[in-house]
């Protein structure tokens, strides 16, 4: 049920290289729950090339976030392998860096002991992981906010410092599960837009997770489309447009046809779940 | 903001009560001391009874900040420890069971009637809330903040550092309050079965010489070491707990999984 497709000329960038970074390969992970194994994910394969940024776009409870918490350490497939570099790094905790679907950001830490945090953790002095942090939220647009207390801030500022405090964290891969899900709307498309910016500065590796069709079209090179639970790869998909991208790509006619056809095959994986329960 | 008055009205009442049931019944001073007697005798006796305080002022700081001490220092052993947890957790709340007096007594019947077993009396009063607390505090970790540290790579030490026991500071406080409060009755109590000084003592002394209006004024320094105790303990929390005063809002709570 996995079709891999290429729509229109694919976009060489210069990061779609074969340089594969990071592989998921058939992994399968259950959950004990009132006494019963529950399956979440059922064979999923996939994998994100040094410097691309890829979206995993899927219902709620598909287990997005699990497939992280697989990623970090935190918890073991039952069965397939997690490559990173070439080498299987499942149960390994602390080689990628990880920005949480709620910030987590700790609340007795002022803005730029938090975006210190992961240095810290890493053995670097405090006072040279502070000037870091100082001048990487400078950088992101928080400038007079390093003081501050997370709770000052408003939710679009503390997913920046957020995402700061994942950038800190020297890793090749970056995780981010559902930056922006808490924001309104307006907000959310101007953290769209500033994340891109930050990202097209270092291009990381980056996996990606949301259930917003048009925040994985904007964002990334690719996307893979989950189905519900027991959750399978539905489609792998190339996404054409080229970058700097900007908001006017919301409004081209192959973004929209895209958006349609996205849309088409999460209601039917919607649908096929609610088969299931009758 | 406190509302200080209706208390205070309610306690001006009272006293303005007490003094016109003294005064119109007539019971002698010596049986039950009017308000104005028990000011009057403590402007007397007062180098006496400030002595006697001041004795008792060490004692009770001492053993209560070693009684923190040990609170916190078992609270963070028996959280990484769940051997440590089993086999000593039962024998604490034990050793809440045995009556202070009775403890009081034996402990100045083996360490004679010097410091330390008031010190050491405080101390089994004191630990025990500031443990309970405190461990409850170090179990409650944000599960998000908690993933978190676990994905970057935070090792065990790390993690208690810097997520733990930051957590638990709230609940250790108000571990702190109780074990704060809780002081001042144990040196009273220390000092009373076996004390040659201490405001105890002096309140014992008093009663066994029929000066009523003396132990009054003992009681009256008792609760106010009370409320310096508890004032003190909530100004040390407010310096270490201030982030948590206005930002326990939305946004910190995480979610029920890893
Ligand atoms: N530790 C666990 N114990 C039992 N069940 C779990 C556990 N972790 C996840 N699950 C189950 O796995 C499924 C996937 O959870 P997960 O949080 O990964 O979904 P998600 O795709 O991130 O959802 P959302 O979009 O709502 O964040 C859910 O049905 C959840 O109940
Ligand atoms: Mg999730």
């Amino acid at each position: 049920m996995k079709n891999t497709q290429n729509t229109g000329e694919v976009n060489e960038t210069p990061s779609s290289s074969d340089n594969i970074k990071l592989q998921f390969e058939d992994i399968v992970k259950s959950f004990r729950e009132d006494g019963n194994d529950t399956r979440v994910l059922d064979g999923i394969d996939l994998h994100v090339r040094e410097g691309e940024f890829v979206s995993i776009l899927g219902p709620s409870g598909s287990g997005k976030s699990t497939l992280f918490l697989l990623l970090g350490g935190l918890y073991r497939p039952d069965h397939g392998r997690i490559m990173l570099d070439g080498r299987d790094i499942a149960g390994k905790r602390g080689l990628v860096s990880y920005m949480p679907q709620d910030s987590a950001m700790f609340p007795w830490r002022t803005v730029e002991q938090n975006a210190a945090l992961p240095l810290q953790l890493d053995g670097v002095p405090a006072r040279t992981a502070l000037s870091m942090a100082r001048s990487a939220l400078q950088k992101a647009g928080l400038e007079g906010y390093e003081r501050s207390l997370p709770h000052q801030l408003s939710g679009g500022m503390q997913q920046r410092a957020a995402f700061v405090r994942a950038l800190l964290g020297r890793r090749d891969v970056m995780c981010l599960d559902e930056p922006f899900a808490a924001l309104d709307a307006l907000t959310r498309q101007e953290m769209q837009h500033w994340l891109l910016n930050q990202w097209e500065q270092e291009r990381r590796t980056v996996l990606f997770v949301t259930h917003s069709i048009e925040e994985a079209l904007y964002l990334s090179d690719r996307l893979y489309v989950l189905s519900a639970k027991p959750t399978q790869v539905l489609q792998e998909i190339a996404v054409p447009f080229p970058r700097p991208r900007d908001r006017r790509l919301l409004l081209e006619p192959q973004f929209a046809a895209l958006r349609g056809q996205l849309y088409e095959l999460l209601l039917s994986a919607k649908e096929e779940e609610g088969a299931r329960h009758d | 903001m406190y509302k200080w008055w209706p208390p205070a009205l309610v306690i001006t009442a009272l006293v303005i009560g007490w003094q016109a049931a003294v005064d119109l019944s007539g019971v002698e001073k010596w049986h039950v001391p009017s308000p104005i007697d028990v000011a009057q005798e403590s402007m007397k006796s007062y180098p006496q009874v400030l002595a006697h305080t001041w004795i008792t002022v060490k004692v009770m700081l001492t053993g209560t900040a070693i009684g923190i001490a040990i609170g916190i220092a078992g609270a963070l052993l028996l959280h990484i420890s769940p051997f440590l947890n089993r086999a000593f957790y039962p024998l604490m709340i034990l050793s809440q069971n045995i009556p202070i007096i009775v403890l009081s007594m034996l402990l100045i019947f083996w360490f004679g009637f010097g410091l330390t077993p008031k010190i050491v009396i405080i101390v089994l009063v004191c630990f025990f809330p500031v443990l309970v607390a405190t461990m409850n505090g170090l179990a409650q970790a944000d599960r998000a903040m908690r993933s978190y540290m676990l994905m970057t790579g935070a090792s065990r030490l790390q993690l208690l550092l810097k997520l733990e026991l930051p957590y638990s500071l709230p609940y250790l406080f108000a571990g702190v309050k109780i074990a704060a409060t809780y002081s001042v009755m144990g040196a009273v109590i220390a000092e009373w079965v076996g004390g040659s000084q201490g405001i105890g003592k002096y309140m014992m002394m008093s009663y066994a010489s029929f000066r009523m209006d003396r132990v009054f004024v003992s009681v009256i320094v008792i609760i106010v070491l009370s409320l310096l105790m508890v004032g003190l303990s909530r100004l040390l929390e407010w310096r270490f707990t201030r982030w948590k005063t206005h930002s326990l809002h939305a946004g910190t709570e995480g979610g029920s999984r890893p």
